[in-house]
C-alpha cells in the first residue's frame, strides 16, 4: 500500500475511532431531571419516658416551720418534675403537689398538722411521664396555732 | 481512474477499490454504533410510574423506608431525631439529589410498635396527631430545602444502588406529643418531590447527609 493509500486508511480509521468514542461518551442523559415515584417513606424511632428519679429526701426547712423541702437528683433528658405527696402512709395513696418544676427540688407550702411522704417523676414534654420514685421518709408538721414544730423522720 | 494493467486488462483504481472497502467497514460500525447507543439509550418507564415522569427514557426515584442503619438520635419531645430511607435508581446512570420538598408542618407521621411499620399505634398516628413532622417544614406543601451534600444514586446494578440514607435531626416533634408515642416507630409523612438530574459520582453507602433550613 503506497503512502497515500496509508494516509488516507489512517484517516478513516481515526474517524471511526473518533465516531465510536462520542458514542460512548459521557454519561446518557446528563443533567436530566429526574422526578421521584410517589409515594416515598422515611422511618424515625421515638425514645422511651424518663426513667425515675433516684430516692428524693425530704427535709423539715426548719424545726419551727410548717415547711418541707423535696430534693432529688436529676434525669437524663427530663424537661420537667412533678411532686406528689401522701399524708395516710408512704405506701399511698398519693396526690399531685406541684408540677412544672424545672428544678431538682422543691418546697412545700406551710403544712397542715399532720404526717407527709413525697415521691418525684420525670417527665419529658407535656405528656411524656416516668414512673414515680420511692418515697421519702416521713415528715411530721405540728401546728400549734403560733408555733409550728416539723420533725424528720 | 481507470488504469490500463500490465497485460492489457482494465481494473479499478486501487485506492478507489480499498477506500470502498473501508468505506464499508467505517459505514457498518458506525451504524452499529448508533444502533447499541439507540437501543441503550430509550429507558422504560416503571409500571407504576406517574405523570411525574419525564419523556424520552427517564425513570423515577424511589424512597423506602428502612430501620437499618438504627438511629442515632432518637425523637424525644420538644426535638429532632434522625430519619433513614433508601434510594432506588432504576435508570442505567447515575442520579444526583440536591433538594427535597416537604408536605407542610401540620401533615404528620404515622406511629408503629414494631420497625418493620406493620403494626399501628392507634393512639400515635397521622391523625391523632403523633406530633412528629419534617424538620423545616412549612405551612406550604412542596417547600423545597438543600441538602448539605448532594447524594448521587449509581446507576441501575451498581454498587451503591440502593443507597441507605440517615438524614440527621431531619424529624421534628413537638412537646405535646402523646404518650402513647413513647418508644414509637414512624412513618414519616412522604416528601411530595426532590430536586434530582442525571449524573454525578456515586455516593458511598450508607451516607449521612441533612437539610438544616
Amino acid at each position: 500500500m503506497g503512502s497515500k493509500d496509508g494516509r488516507h486508511f489512517a484517516v478513516m480509521c481515526a474517524a471511526t475511532g473518533v465516531a465510536l468514542g462520542l458514542s460512548a461518551g459521557p454519561a446518557w442523559g446528563s443533567g436530566w431531571p429526574v422526578s421521584l415515584q410517589p409515594p416515598s417513606a422515611a422511618e424515625a424511632h421515638a425514645g422511651a419516658a424518663p426513667g425515675a428519679p433516684g430516692a428524693p429526701a425530704a427535709a423539715c426547712t426548719s424545726a419551727t416551720s410548717a415547711t418541707v423541702k423535696v430534693t432529688w437528683s436529676e434525669v437524663a433528658d427530663a424537661s420537667t418534675y412533678s411532686v406528689y405527696e401522701a399524708t395516710s402512709a408512704a405506701t399511698g395513696p398519693y396526690s399531685l403537689a406541684a408540677s412544672g418544676v424545672v428544678a431538682t427540688s422543691w418546697t412545700s407550702g406551710a403544712l397542715s398538722t399532720g404526717d407527709y411522704w413525697f415521691e418525684v417523676a420525670a417527665l419529658e414534654g407535656s405528656n411524656w411521664q416516668g414512673a414515680n420514685s420511692t418515697a421519702t421518709g416521713e415528715s411530721t408538721v405540728t401546728n400549734l396555732g403560733l408555733v409550728q414544730i416539723c420533725a424528720q423522720t | 481512474m481507470i488504469h490500463k494493467a500490465k497485460h492489457g486488462r482494465l481494473r479499478p483504481n486501487r485506492w478507489s477499490r480499498r477506500t470502498s472497502i473501508v468505506a464499508a467497514v467505517l459505514g457498518a460500525a458506525l451504524a452499529g454504533t448508533a444502533a447499541y447507543a439507540t437501543s441503550n439509550w430509550v429507558v422504560g418507564l416503571g409500571s407504576s410510574s406517574s405523570g411525574e415522569a419525564e419523556s424520552g427514557g427517564v425513570s423515577n426515584l424511589t424512597i423506602t423506608a428502612v430501620a437499618s442503619p438504627s438511629p442515632t438520635n432518637l425523637l424525644y419531645p420538644g426535638g429532632d431525631g434522625d430519619v433513614v430511607v433508601t434510594i432506588s435508581n432504576p435508570n442505567p446512570y447515575p442520579v444526583t439529589i440536591t433538594a427535597v420538598q416537604l408536605p407542610t408542618d401540620t401533615t404528620y407521621a404515622d406511629g408503629y410498635s414494631d420497625p418493620g411499620l406493620s403494626t399501628t399505634e392507634t393512639s400515635c398516628s397521622s391523625s391523632t396527631p403523633s406530633d412528629v413532622i419534617w424538620n423545616f417544614s412549612t405551612a406550604t406543601s412542596g417547600s423545597s430545602h438543600t441538602l448539605s451534600t448532594p447524594l448521587t444514586v449509581a446507576a441501575s446494578g451498581q454498587a451503591g444502588n440502593p443507597l441507605a440514607v440517615t438524614f440527621s435531626n431531619d424529624a421534628s416533634m413537638t412537646t405535646d406529643a402523646p404518650a402513647a408515642c413513647e418508644d414509637t416507630y414512624f412513618s414519616m409523612p412522604s416528601l411530595t418531590g426532590v430536586t434530582a438530574v442525571a449524573g454525578g459520582t456515586a455516593t458511598a453507602s450508607p451516607a449521612t447527609d441533612s437539610w438544616s433550613s
